[in-house]
């Protein structure tokens, strides 16, 4: 009977599996609208957009509320004061007055380490791609890019942290140790030289396309890698990779400070931010005609916001540090405000701004001075009358008043008769007025082991405390308090 | 129509007709059905063991055909006693139906099939529609609240159409939703809020309810299937319960049409008492002089036109809103062809300015019987809602919490005419955002499900279905700079099609055995597909306030589309077994393949028995009378949940939009690490149960104990940052949940004329967390620093400092404790406990304050029924659950120069008050009084009138007149009173879709009070 209703209805077993046949692969289900780890390193568009994607994460770690270039290399220093919408702000307060505890909010260091990733990501996939469309010259570009990002951050947490895990390969599956130990802050130099001299050899030179100067360039590199050869006490390599940069044909001074920071004016108080200064070497870019491409570092500064007042101003010390006829002090900061950065204005309510201004991490004001520095540590008579004569390029510069003003003698300091030691103080006091709110001044004090004799720095009482501690969930995480910094343990 | 299948059908019923024509020799008996005094019509009355029957007409008479030999004849009806009568010799059968709802024969819906209630092993809740009908909200799911133990549901808010939290038998989940299952009419449908413009920036959803789109009136029986047994054969969907919902279909006769139409209006009762503008004025200058700051412009310089408001803000963004409800229905057909058509409309407007949902239904549900053998049929539903929403909690789109914190001295208007914007202290003028501010939503939703069915025999069948479920929702928004002049007039809008198709197919075998015994095998498969797309802008710069459209705005903010998909492939099977009535067998087993699980854990499966005996048939429990049934039910076995896993995550995901000066970027997510082990969450089951019917079963009485362990919990487990990730989610956790559940059914008295029925039901539940991350015992919920789930606690506690009272004068604060910052407490501060002793208050002396998950819950309805009247009260409570009181400690912390509650008039004066209110400093910078504490945990334990209806049944000769079959008119109070101790609005309220912080009121939109007034007729 059972043989008699197969044969019967055998119909119903083919119209079974043809309907289940059809749609089989139900529980195989690739994404349409992302990639996985398995299906994105695959040609020359994932290189691509693998490498851009470096870039987005470096935007977040220098311009983002919890991680940015002010609070990570300004705001411990001698530049600023609270503003009053700082005032409530406990983390930011904390950071002025180096009153630094785990749970500082901006103690985390998860947007260069996510940097780091993306960065490690592309060095360890893009040399497997195997599309004939990826060049080996784009392939290279894309490696020395990672390489100098990579190199970049680091950069930043050896100075901030001092020894660090050290990544190098990106983990990719949850059964990977995520708890790498600390890893000696000579070693990360070391390993940032090291990428650097790859990048040098790998990314473009800057060209008179203005976008070279918002990707890693061979004249960036060689000034973070002057910048890094200073901070070890390499200085004559710094010296001479300053001049590299001093001497690349795309980079000049700007004629006046003002050709690339506005001035304060009555006639239009908010003009969109200067971008394509040829001063310029390697900015991070940020503008509102893209999609989500804004930062922090106006809204750190300025009243005219959407959130409310500003949350740093200038300290007395910095106003009052501006001579007379000194064309950056207008420039820079105006009543309780820092002006320096203002972004672009709204179309509907030009009071309102974007706060898109690039972020620039070198211009060649700064190597200028660092070469001036790494001069003046050389201290033979030649490097210091070279270092002087670096200093007042940048000097004199502030002093070119704008067309049509009368001119402004420049108030005499330093000759190549004086000690080393006032040619660095003289430096680091220039590149206070000519950097502020660039992001220098405090790894300025900590490389000349003047953070504790400088005036208006606050509370720093022991060396420990030049290292900021590590945050309290890294701690957790690792389960270990003996990961924490000295001093904060 | 198609002129085919008419013809198919007519040559069906032609040989049907001849197959009955070529029997034996007939003759006719007539007879009157009576229930509760009266002809019923409707009645199926059938010649037993063959396909004739007829039902009653409008006088309760029937005429059938029987063979001279006589026979049996079967009346049924539902929510009836099915009646076997013997014709013997007789030409009239006269029989008497007794209203009986839970009869041991009615037939209880489980998955994929029916059984019925006596077969039962599991933990079954039936709630008949009846029972539901006409009650005055949107949501199917809000329908069970109070009416099947061990069922707790919480109405979020009482936004129209908004969500609902459905909990059967605790949390069985942290990381994954705790929702149950819902399938309807055999679709298992969404029940995720799909909404892409819930404000995340509040971290507060006023969630939406995507089972609003459900007409109510639809509903045939609602059945809870609560543990293993019964839910298992829904696998890895099942953990959290399953929810069936069966609609209306049509039955053989004439035509029954329904028309039915209420009218109602509801209003928020209760207003918090807030300061008035003098009262506000004294307050905020006094706190302004404590804490040493300048007096404000807007305090002092009453004279201002901008400052010399006295709004009682509650007033003006509560108002008495209407609800309309109309239906119409038409159920009947042939033999072999039946049809149930039915459509709605409901209008209801929110009490909170500026809110409302509309909603157009139709269903078309149609049996055919094609052959013999073949037969086919659709349930088809389709649903346009219409929701003009509010948000809720502090983003700036809220109107609730802004009318309870915002200052009374701020005016509605301008000496103009226009609005008053953003005030001086960065308050939104909640009436202009009720009014302005453009918040819709739109949802389109159909489902579908056409079957066929093949009868091999009489015990076998194979059923194929095709189902469909679209969800199209629509949502824009617009914000105008006339409310707050900083903002750039942006505008969103976003589609987002949900569409789920699903190919089932199913053996059924059943076979009752010749000893009293049945027998029954399912095997089936089935697979589904979902799809979810979704299209979205965001713009802004619009030059104008009066285009609220996308095409206004100048600059693009976002914009793009996303598709993404998951499919389920599962088989599953079910025997039954009942051997001489009283040992009862049931085991499933499903086994789920999910593309959501890692490519190292594919496949699920998930067993489960049960057993019951029914001793009530046992002979040695021959005599005894008294007792219709007792049966012991005993079921262990798997369920899971794959919810918590998106649809890629095992994979990783690599994002874009991770672009640079204007280069697009891919990169991978901070928590888009692939995890090739990820896999469901497990739920094993364990039920023991009891039934007892008592006299006849006029007693009815369900027990039930569950012990039930969630392990694989999905959870993010955090990963230490230099990794360059954040979290990674995984299998870890684990969390138990035990209760008892007790149901009992009664019908009091049953005279003729007076009849009095009570069910109630009442359950407790004990959650447990029992492991979370590797090395981590507690969890917090990302931005509700108050809320905690620990290792053997319940989940999402509330935590924060113990208040004590407030210091008298500052020798009462003998150790001199500090605050974390140094300073000392003083008179007038509040009394925080120093848990560890070091006379400092700091994290450490953080503790458990309160749990909102609560002791008991329950409800009972009271069916009282007069010669025509029916009066039915229907009771609801809940004991035992904290609230914390957000929206109250924003008002009265002393941040932001928020209006406070009366309470602030007591606060701390002098050396030597006692009082409750600690004294009044502005921004509470020195010890942080208004701190996260038990100050704001309170008692959110309930009872109250749910729902309390009266009903006038016309009587036969009014309705014989004019030719009706039915006509009732009625009165209802829906939330008529509440008992509570809570202070906010309502005690029912959630603020915030996760487990983890349940619980919370932050200015949730209140539930309201609906009077409304009804008419159901029936031709």
């Amino acid at each position: 009977m059972i043989n008699n209703m197969f044969k019967r209805y055998y119909w119903v077993l083919v119209l079974l599996s043809f309907t289940f046949g059809a749609c089989e692969k139900v529980t195989d289900q690739a994404p349409v609208s992302e990639f996985t780890q398995e299906s994105f390193w695959k040609n020359a568009e994932s290189a691509a957009s693998g490498t851009a994607a470096i870039y987005d994460r470096l935007q977040t770690a220098m311009g983002s509320g919890n991680s940015n270039v002010v609070v990570h290399g300004d705001a411990r220093a001698d530049l600023f004061t609270l503003g009053t919408g700082g005032l409530t702000q406990a983390s930011l307060l904390a950071v002025v007055n180096n009153d630094l505890a785990s749970s500082n909010d901006y103690a985390a260091w998860d947007d260069y380490y996510r940097t780091i990733l993306q960065a490690n990501l592309v060095l360890k996939y893009v040399p497997k791609i195997s599309d004939p469309t990826l060049t080996a010259a784009l392939r290279d570009r894309y490696i020395g890019e990672a390489s100098f990002v990579r190199a970049l951050c680091y950069f930043y947490i050896v100075r901030l942290w001092g020894n660090a895990p050290l990544f190098t390969q990106p983990v990719s599956s949850p059964t990977d140790n995520f708890k790498l130990p600390k890893t000696s802050k000579e070693v990360i130099l070391d390993t940032i030289e090291n990428d650097l001299n790859r990048a040098l050899t790998r990314v473009p030179a800057i060209t008179t396309d203005f976008s070279t100067r918002l990707r890693a360039n061979v004249a960036g590199a060689r000034s973070l890698l002057t910048d890094v050869y200073l901070w070890r006490g390499k200085n004559q390599q710094a010296a001479d990779m300053a001049s590299l940069v001093i001497n690349d044909p795309q980079v000049k001074l700007a004629t006046r400070f003002s050709d690339m920071f506005h001035p304060v004016a009555t006639t239009n108080p908010f003009p969109d931010p200067i971008r394509n200064n040829q001063e310029f070497i390697f900015q991070v870019h940020f503008s509102n005609l893209q999609l989500d491409q804004l930062n922090e570092i106006s809204r750190m500064f300025l009243v005219v916001s959407n959130s409310g007042n500003h949350r740093l101003a200038p300290s007395t010390k910095l106003q009052s540090s501006f001579e007379t006829g000194d064309t950056r002090s207008i420039s820079t900061w105006n009543g309780d405000q820092i002006v320096k950065f203002r972004g672009s204005s709204q179309t509907i309510n030009p009071a309102l701004r974007f706060h898109d201004n690039n972020i620039i991490v070198y211009r060649l004001a700064d190597i200028i001075l660092m070469r001036a520095e790494a001069l003046a540590k050389i201290n033979t008579a030649q490097s210091r009358a070279d270092a002087v004569s670096e200093y007042n390029k940048v000097r004199n510069r502030a002093f070119v008043q704008p067309a049509g003003s009368p001119s402004v003698a420049v108030p005499a300091t330093i000759t190549a008769a004086s000690t080393s030691d006032e040619i660095i103080d003289a430096i680091l006091l220039e590149r206070m007025r000519e950097l502020t709110a660039e992001g220098k001044r405090w790894f300025d004090l900590v490389r000349n082991n003047k953070v504790m004799t400088t005036p208006g720095v606050n509370g720093v009482s022991g060396s420990n405390e030049l290292l900021w501690p590590i945050a309290d969930d890294e701690i957790r995480l690792y389960n270990d308090p003996s990961f924490q910094n000295p001093g904060y343990q | 129509m198609n002129s085919n299948f008419i013809k198919i059908l007519s040559i069906c019923l032609l040989t049907l007709g001849i197959s009955v024509g070529a029997s034996a020799q007939t003759r006719i008996v007539k007879g009157k059905v009576i229930a509760d005094g009266e002809g019923i019509m409707g009645v199926s009355v059938k010649l037993k063991g063959t396909t004739r029957g007829v039902t009653t007409i409008l006088d309760g008479t029937y005429s059938l055909q029987v063979p001279e030999s006589g026979g049996t004849l079967v009346f049924s009806f539902i929510g009836y006693a099915t009646v076997e009568e013997p014709i013997k010799g007789r030409s009239v059968v006269n029989v008497v139906l007794r209203s009986d709802a839970k009869t041991l024969n009615e037939v209880v819906v489980v998955g994929y099939g029916s059984q019925k209630r006596r077969d039962v092993t599991g933990a079954v809740s039936s709630i008949s529609g009846r029972a539901v009908e006409n009650t005055p909200v949107a949501s199917a799911n809000a329908l069970l609240q109070g009416r099947a133990a061990g069922v707790q549901v919480v109405q979020n808010s009482g936004a129209p159409g908004g969500g609902v939290s459905v909990r059967i038998r605790g949390n069985t989940s942290i990381g994954a939703s705790n929702e149950p299952l819902y399938v309807i009419d055999g679709v298992p449908v969404k029940s995720e809020d799909n909404s892409g413009l819930n404000d995340a920036s509040s971290g507060a959803s006023a969630s939406m309810n995507p089972l609003a789109s459900i007409n109510p009136n639809d509903i045939e029986s609602m059945e809870i299937l609560k543990d293993a047994s019964s839910a298992a054969i829904y696998g890895a969907r099942a953990a959290n319960g399953v929810v069936l919902i069966t609609t209306k279909r049509g039955k053989a006769g004439v035509p029954t049409i329904s028309f039915n139409a209420y009218t109602g209006i509801s209003n928020v009762i209760k207003r918090i008492p807030t300061l008035n503008a003098r009262q506000y004025r004294d307050f905020l200058n006094e706190a302004n002089q404590i804490a040493n700051r300048a007096p404000e412009t807007f305090t002092t310089d009453s004279l201002n036109p901008y400052f010399n408001g006295d709004v009682f803000w509650q007033d003006e963004i509560f108002n008495k809103a209407q609800t309309q409800n109309y239906d119409f229905s038409v159920r009947g057909g042939r033999e072999g062809a039946t049809y149930a058509f039915s459509t709605n409309y409901y209008d209801q407007e929110g009490v909170v300015l500026g809110t409302r949902y509309r909603r157009l239904t139709t269903r078309f549900n149609n049996d055919f019987k094609l052959s013999s053998k073949f037969s086919l049929g659709q349930s088809l539903f389709y649903a346009r809602g219409d929701n003009n929403r509010t948000s809720t909690g502090e983003s700036n789109r809220s109107t609730v919490y802004f009318a309870l914190v915002k200052a009374p001295v701020f005016p509605i208007y301008a000496p103009d005419g226009s609005y008053i914007p953003k005030d001086n202290i960065d308050r939104n003028n909640p009436i202009a955002v009720a009014d302005l501010a453009h918040q819709s939503a739109i949802t389109n939703r159909f489902t579908g499900n056409v079957y066929g069915q093949f009868d091999f025999n009489k015990n076998l069948f194979m059923k194929t279905s095709v189902q469909l479920d679209l969800e199209n929702l629509k949502e824009d928004q617009f914000f105008p700079n006339t409310i707050d002049q900083s903002e750039n007039r942006r505008g969103s809008s976003q589609t987002t099609i949900d569409n789920d198709v699903i190919l089932e197919h199913y053996f059924s075998y059943n076979r009752d055995l010749s000893t009293n015994g049945r027998v029954s095998f399912l095997l089936g498969a089935s697979q589904q597909l979902n799809k979810q797309e979704r299209t979205f802008l965001v713009g802004e710069g619009s030059p104008t306030n009066d285009i609220t459209t996308l095409n206004a705005a100048t600059l693009a903010r976002s914009f793009g589309t996303f598709e993404t998909n998951y499919g389920i492939s599962s088989i599953f099977s079910r025997a039954n077994l009942s051997l001489l009535d009283r040992y009862l067998f049931t085991f499933n087993a499903r086994r789920d393949a999910s593309s959501r699980f890692g490519a190292n854990n594919k496949v699920a499966y998930f067993p489960s028995a049960s057993f019951g005996w029914r001793v009530s048939s046992e002979p040695f429990m021959e005599g005894i009378n008294f007792l219709s049934d007792l049966k012991f039910r005993v079921s262990a076995g798997a369920v899971g949940n794959q919810n918590g896993i998106g649809n890629y995550t095992a994979q990783g995901a690599y994002r874009l939009g991770f672009n640079y000066n204007g280069v697009p970027g891919i990169a991978p997510a901070t928590n888009g690490l692939a995890n090739a082990d990820l896999s469901w969450e497990r739920t094993k089951d364990f039920n023991l149960g009891l039934d007892v019917g008592i006299l006849n079963n006029r007693i009815s009485v369900v027990l039930d104990y569950y012990n039930k362990l969630t392990t694989d919990l999905l959870l993010q487990a955090d990963v230490p940052r230099s990794s360059g990730f954040e979290r990674v989610l995984r299998n870890v956790g684990s969390i138990r949940n035990r209760g008892v559940e007790f149901t009992i059914t009664s019908t009091n008295i049953n005279s003729k004329r007076f009849n009095w029925t009570t069910t109630a039901n009442i359950a407790s539940n004990r959650t447990e967390v029992v492991k979370l991350n590797d090395g981590e015992t507690e969890l917090g919920v990302a931005g509700l620093s108050y809320s905690l789930t620990r290792v053997g606690l319940p989940v999402g506690t509330f935590y924060g400092w113990q208040a004590e009272g407030i210091y008298a004068r500052d020798a009462d604060n003998v150790n001199q404790v500090k605050n974390s910052n140094g300073r000392v407490f003083k008179g007038g501060d509040v009394i925080f406990k120093d848990i560890n002793g070091d006379n400092i208050i700091n994290d450490l002396d953080r503790t458990i304050i309160g749990d909102p998950t609560p002791d008991f819950v329950g409800g009972f309805t009271n069916t009282f029924k007069y010669k025509a009247f029916a009066l039915s009260v229907f009771n609801q409570f809940s004991v035992g659950n904290d609230i914390y009181n957000a929206v109250r400690k924003r008002q009265n912390d002393m941040g932001g120069g928020n209006n406070p509650t009366t309470a602030a008039l007591d606060a701390w004066k002098k050396q030597g008050d006692v009082t409750s209110f600690p004294l009044l400093e502005r921004g509470d910078p020195r010890v942080q009084n208004g701190r996260h504490s038990s100050r704001w945990v309170e008692d959110g334990s309930y009872f109250r009138f749910k729902n309390v209806s009266l009903t006038y049944n016309l009587p036969t000769s009014f309705l014989e007149r004019f030719k009706m079959r039915s006509m009732s008119v009625y009165a209802q109070a829906y939330n008529l009173l509440t008992f509570t101790k809570y202070s906010g609005f309502d005690p029912e309220v959630n603020t915030y879709a996760s487990p983890l912080g349940f619980g919370v009121d932050n200015g949730v939109f209140p539930q309201s009070r609906t009077y409304t007034f009804g008419l159901n007729l029936g031709l």
